[in-house]
């Protein structure tokens, strides 16, 4: 018999003795419950009856008592009878009585009033007149209930109802006869309903059992043929059903391993594929070393057959720089049995290496022997030279961070620090360490804080570095101008993965920017001052000029003209100062001993400073000489000790010191127009009333002054600082208001240093011998001039107005001994350049240049030769003539 | 308008008309007026309206050709009413019937059979465990009577107590007053009048001497224990009486048609709804005599018949 039939028997012997069991059961228990249930419905049946009747009763007989408290109060009779008359007709009730305080009844609701004045010595009523409270009485045959009736708290009576229960057993036998014939009904009904069930069952159970049986054991036929199916090679299998009991879990078990076998098992043509494709060489050999198998891959790398290679000996593909390496491979796969990678070097045919990840395994059998060492090698050549490639690009920009003058740190999208470095650290006193991960809320406050979380990598259209430059405070206090430069760090899908941010300290460059756009102030202005005076030189020389020639034709000295010429020479003064501020003003630089000016200076400067203000100097020792011009130095420190003067209206200290100073490059960077080397510092110093900064950046303006009008020409400073950087010198200043003042003039240390002992000889005006003299000067005023004061210190005067004219007249046969000639000339050729050109033929011509430049500045504008004679306008006929002779002589 | 506003204040009427062809219009002289004091309305009207109609059907002949009712809330308006001649034919106990004549002039037409009996007596009893024996024993004592209504069981034994020379007045139950006098109080039904006398709260009651013989007004286990101290003399029970200035002819054949009445069937059914009446007869020999008991008692209760 098969599992079927014997889980068929099985189960038609088991359901049916649970059948005949379970309706046995069922039937007895059917019994007793309704035997159980009938009586306790009776039982419940009486109590709910007898329960509502006393309710009932209960709720008459207080009616009646509250209705009969007005009438038994005033003895209405009439109203009593109809009141207790109303009620003892009622069914079920056996009588009714109203009784008074005596319990004698007063009316009993009959017309005749038969029980009139009957006493109730029943215990019912008793009670219910003692305690005042409605009472039942439940006897064998009647239910009495007994009211008291009350008006306030004065007990005028009684009512009583005795009721019938008659009625209410009577129901509760015939609810009994009921429940009992119910009863009956049930069980005859309950009883054929079971057998027919049992009939049913007996009937179909083994229809049932064989087909449970069949359920049963379907799917273990089903998973048989699977099985089979998994032993012939077909993995692919699919259950016909889904069960979540143990059959299904044996179903998902056997697919899983038909999966698992699928996924494991593979032939050997399979094999043969992967091998055969396998880009990376792969050697068998046997434990002895020689080569048993090798794929496609190692036939290509080793230039050899299958054939060829099967036999030789593991050693043969392996460097020899690096064979005991590779050997160290094979025998601890031999011994140990563990795989192990190592790098190596190939030997390939042509005696060259190859990099390679080696990769040893053995190949055991089931007794875990080592038969075989398999030995699989990857060309690494290209990937090493990749990292390395990598690592130097690396190295490369670690330099780069780290070297940077700018501080760079990268942050994540959330804003945390990922790099900073070494000047972010510098800068901002936060280490690397302390830094990564955190975000700037987390280690700074304030405005550093929101400069470094700034991230705007998208600048509004027409922005510039203004709008990205912020004042940031730096860890040592300081405050620098920063520009913030922010740039997206890209993942290498593309996708934006944080934020890449420099700062770049521009506090030096504004600095820079500041000191030049000072200095191209200050040229500006001096050109405009030179060009200015330039032009007033020439009109002063000629009102001097002519006004002096005046005198000559007149013969006698002229009270207006000499007030003209004073006046005209106080202009000159006027235009010298502003030449010398514009660096134009004809300097005669020689070596000074600034200190013996000083020291002969003393007396004069005590006199103008006065009585309240003390005057003090000192000196350093072994103080250098210094190259400037002499009277310029004094006027420079005439104007400077008359500025503290006025700086000292109440009086004060003034002053002077000398010292030796050597300017290094550093400094020098921070000026304009200064060389680096040894000055000698001049600084002045009053303890007046001082400058605001706003005042003293324009001090050195000409025309600036805080004087009153009339005081002051505004010269004074910009003279000084005009001279000093005239002179390869510097000047700065220093003040606080209230405070006071310090000027220090640097004047560059003379190299040579020779007595020179000036002779301001005054002689008479050497006058000419005759000699022709030809004019070059385009301004007909001083052409004018110059011909009138040639003419009369005794020279034959040609004057042309350019150097075309002057070619003509050299072209003649006239003679011409000398040439006088201004510097700027019309017509783009200068008075010395035509010197040069003609001297090329005329070696015996003299030049004297004049011009409104002084000889430096025509030197430095290249206009003029050092070796040339020069005037400097306006000049008079005294210089005019030793420049003729100086020339000619 | 005085006539108008009386008319207004008729509770019901209604207007019976003799015949369907009859003249559209009828004048006041033409109808015949039933009235009654009642403070029932409705349980009046009806059989007023079947004697007026069997009356005004029967008194073509004297100029009436329809009937109608009025029902009076009380004395003084039914005073009022015949005062102005609104009804004409109305029936009333003995002492209202004597206050209408003398206030209007109404005039006693026909002794009526009410219920069946055209006289009776009042008796007033005590309790016969009491020491009252007659009526002199009552000063100072209280006695119950039903409601100023009734003749039998309030104005006659006032007016006998008076007559017997007593002051009394009206107290509430269990209320003490002068020992000098006897005071009354109103048990509203008869047989509150014995039970009151019975249980104590009185010590006399008065009623006619048919409530004293029904079993109803008067249970024999109360009865038991009471003793009658007092029987008045017997006393019309019920009159028919006619306003003043009624036409003779029309006066005198209303009392013929009464007198008959209770010989046809017809008669007899109104009669019946009617109060109940028997018949009615002419007030002579003892009624007369009665009547005139009556007017000399009246005086002494008219001031309660208001």
């Amino acid at each position: 018999m098969g599992l079927k039939g014997r889980y068929t028997l099985a189960l038609v012997a088991l359901t049916l003795s649970i059948v005949v069991l379970l309706g046995g059961a069922l039937l007895y228990q059917f019994q007793t419950t309704n035997e159980d249930m009938r009586r306790s419905s009776a039982t419940v049946a009486r109590a709910a009856l007898m329960s509502q009747l006393e309710k009932y009763a209960r709720d008459m007989a207080t009616y009646l008592a509250e209705n009969l408290a007005n009438p038994m109060y005033e003895v209405d009779v009439n109203s009593i009878e109809e009141l207790v008359g109303s009620a003892a007709v009622q069914k079920g009730v056996n009588f009714a009585f109203v009784f008074d305080a005596n319990r004698h009844v007063l009316h009993d609701g009959s017309v005749g009033m038969q029980n009139y004045g009957r006493v109730l010595d029943d215990g019912v009523t008793r009670q219910a007149v003692e305690t005042g409270k409605v009472t039942t009485k439940i006897g064998e045959s009647a239910l009495e209930v007994v009211a008291p009736i009350v008006l306030g708290s004065q007990l005028l009576g009684g009512v009583k109802i005795s009721y019938s229960l008659e009625t209410v057993q009577g129901d509760i036998a015939d609810l009994q006869g009921t429940l009992a014939a119910i009863s009956a009904e049930g069980t005859t009904y309950y009883l054929l309903n079971g057998l027919i069930v049992c009939a049913s069952l007996i009937l179909l159970l083994p229809m049932l059992s064989i087909r449970v049986a069949d359920g049963l054991t379907r799917p273990i036929k089903v998973l048989s043929g699977l099985t089979r199916q998994i032993a012939e090679g077909r993995y692919d299998i699919e259950i016909p059903f889904d069960r979540s009991d143990e059959i299904g879990e044996l179903a998902v078990s056997l697919k899983r391993m038909a999966g698992e076998l699928e996924a494991t098992t593979v032939s050997k043509d399979y094999l043969d594929d992967i091998l055969g494709n396998m880009l990376d060489p792969l050697l068998v050999f046997d434990r002895d070393g020689a080569v048993r198998s090798a794929n496609a891959a190692a036939c290509r790398t080793f230039q050899a057959s299958l054939t060829e290679l099967t036999g030789r000996h593991v050693s043969d593909f392996m460097s020899e720089d690096e064979h005991q390496d590779a050997m160290y491979g094979f025998y601890h796969v031999t011994r140990d049995g563990g795989p192990i990678s190592l790098e190596g070097q190939l030997k390939k045919p042509d005696g060259s290496g190859a990099l390679a990840l080696i990769s040893w395994s053995a190949i055991a059998d089931s007794q875990e022997n080592v038969g075989h060492i398999l030995c699989v090698a990857r060309d690494i050549s290209d990937r090493k030279r990749t990292e390395e490639a990598l690592r130097e690009s690396e190295e490369r920009f670690r330099a780069l961070v780290a070297n940077s003058p700018s501080a760079i740190f990268l942050s994540d999208q959330k804003g945390r620090f990922a790099l900073v470095n070494p000047r972010f650290e510098e800068w901002y006193g936060v280490s690397a360490a302390a830094a990564i991960g955190k975000t700037a809320p987390d280690l700074f406050s304030g405005d550093l804080a929101a400069v470094l979380m700034r991230q705007n990598l998208a600048l509004p259209a027409g922005a510039d570095d203004a709008d990205r430059e912020f004042d940031v405070p730096f860890a040592d206090g300081s405050v620098h101008s920063v520009i913030v430069t922010n740039f997206p760090v890209l993942g290498t899908d593309g996708a934006v993965m944080g934020t890449g941010t420099l700062h770049t300290d521009v506090t030096e460059q504004r600095k820079i920017e500041d000191r030049l756009k000072q200095a191209q102030k200050m040229e500006a202005i001096g050109q405009l001052t030179g060009g200015i005076a330039h032009d007033f030189n020439n009109l002063l020389g000629v009102i001097i000029g002519n006004t002096e020639l005046l005198q000559e034709e007149i013969g006698s000295r002229s009270e207006g003209a000499e007030t003209v010429i004073r006046a005209a020479m106080r202009g000159a003064e006027l235009t010298q100062r502003m030449l010398a501020f514009s660096r134009r003003q004809p300097l005669r630089p020689q070596p000074i001993d600034v200190k013996s000016l000083v020291e002969e200076m003393q007396g004069m400067l005590s006199r103008t400073l006065g009585e309240t203000i003390e005057f003090g100097l000192s000196s350093g020792t072994d103080l250098w000489h210094v190259m400037a011009d002499r009277v310029q130095v004094e006027s420079s420190l005439l104007n400077l000790a008359i500025n503290a003067c006025h700086a000292m209206p109440d009086g004060g200290r003034l002053s002077i010191e000398l010292d030796n100073a050597t300017l290094d490059e550093d400094y020098v960077a921070t000026q304009t127009e200064l060389k680096a080397g040894d000055y000698v510092r001049l600084s002045v110093s009053d303890t007046g009333l001082g400058m605001t900064p706003e005042i003293v950046q324009h001090v050195f303006e000409p025309f600036f002054t805080t004087k009153d009008v009339g005081e002051g020409s505004g010269l004074g400073l910009s003279m000084v600082f005009g001279f000093a950087k005239q002179s390869g010198g510097h000047v700065t200043i220093y003040s606080e208001p209230g405070q006071g003042t310090s000027v220090s003039l640097y004047l560059p240390r003379a190299e040579t240093v020779s007595k020179v002992v000036e002779s301001p000889t005054r002689e008479a005006h050497p006058r000419g011998q005759n000699e022709s003299v030809l004019v070059i000067e385009d301004d007909p005023d001083v052409r004018k001039l110059s011909i009138r004061m040639l003419t009369g210190l005794g020279y034959q005067v040609t004057a042309v107005q350019h150097v075309a004219a002057a070619k003509d007249v050299l072209a003649t046969d006239q003679v011409i001994d000398l040439v006088l000639s201004d510097v700027v000339l019309p017509g783009g050729v200068s008075g010395p350049e035509y010197a040069e050109e003609i001297s090329a033929t005329r070696s015996d011509l003299k030049f004297v240049f004049m011009s409104g430049y002084s000889a430096e500045a025509a030197k430095q504008n290249g206009l003029l030769n050092s070796d040339k004679i020069f005037l400097s306008k306006p000049f008079q006929t005294r210089q005019l003539a030793s420049a003729l002779r100086a020339a000619l002589d | 308008m005085k006539r108008i506003a009386c008319w207004m204040n008729v509770l019901v009427v209604c207007v019976w008309w003799s015949g369907a062809d009859a003249e559209p219009f009828v004048e006041r002289a033409q109808i015949l007026v039933v009235g009654v004091v009642s403070s029932n309305p409705k349980s009046q009207i009806v059989q007023l309206e079947a004697m007026a109609g069997y009356l005004a059907e029967r008194l073509g002949d004297v100029g009436i050709y329809g009937g109608a009712a009025i029902v009076a809330r009380n004395n003084a308006e039914m005073a009022r009413l015949l005062s102005d001649g609104a009804v004409d034919l109305f029936s009333e106990t003995v002492f209202s019937g004597l206050y209408l004549e003398e206030a209007v002039g109404a005039e006693f037409l026909l002794r009526e059979w009410k219920k069946g009996k055209f006289e009776y007596r009042t008796v007033i009893f005590a309790r016969s465990d009491s020491s009252i024996r007659s009526i002199e024993g009552l000063r100072g004592k209280t006695i119950a009577f039903e409601d100023r209504g009734s003749t039998s069981a309030f104005l006659l034994p006032l007016a006998i107590l008076k007559h017997h020379g007593f002051e009394a007045s009206e107290i509430s139950p269990r209320e003490a007053f002068p020992a000098d006098q006897v005071g009354f109080a109103f048990a509203k039904k008869e047989v509150n009048i014995g039970a009151w006398v019975a249980r104590g709260i009185s010590d006399a009651g008065a009623f006619s001497t048919g409530d004293w013989e029904s079993a109803d007004r008067m249970p024999v286990p109360l009865k038991t224990n009471l003793v009658i101290i007092h029987k008045s003399e017997p006393i019309m029970r019920s009159a028919s009486l006619v306003r003043a200035g009624l036409r003779p002819e029309l006066k005198a054949r209303i009392k013929q048609i009464l007198l008959e009445m209770h010989n046809d069937s017809v008669g007899r059914d109104v009669l019946k709804k009617y109060h109940l009446v028997a018949r009615y007869d002419e007030i002579t020999g003892d009624a007369a005599r009665g009547l005139d008991r009556a007017r000399l008692l009246y005086p002494l209760v008219a001031e309660e018949i208001q």
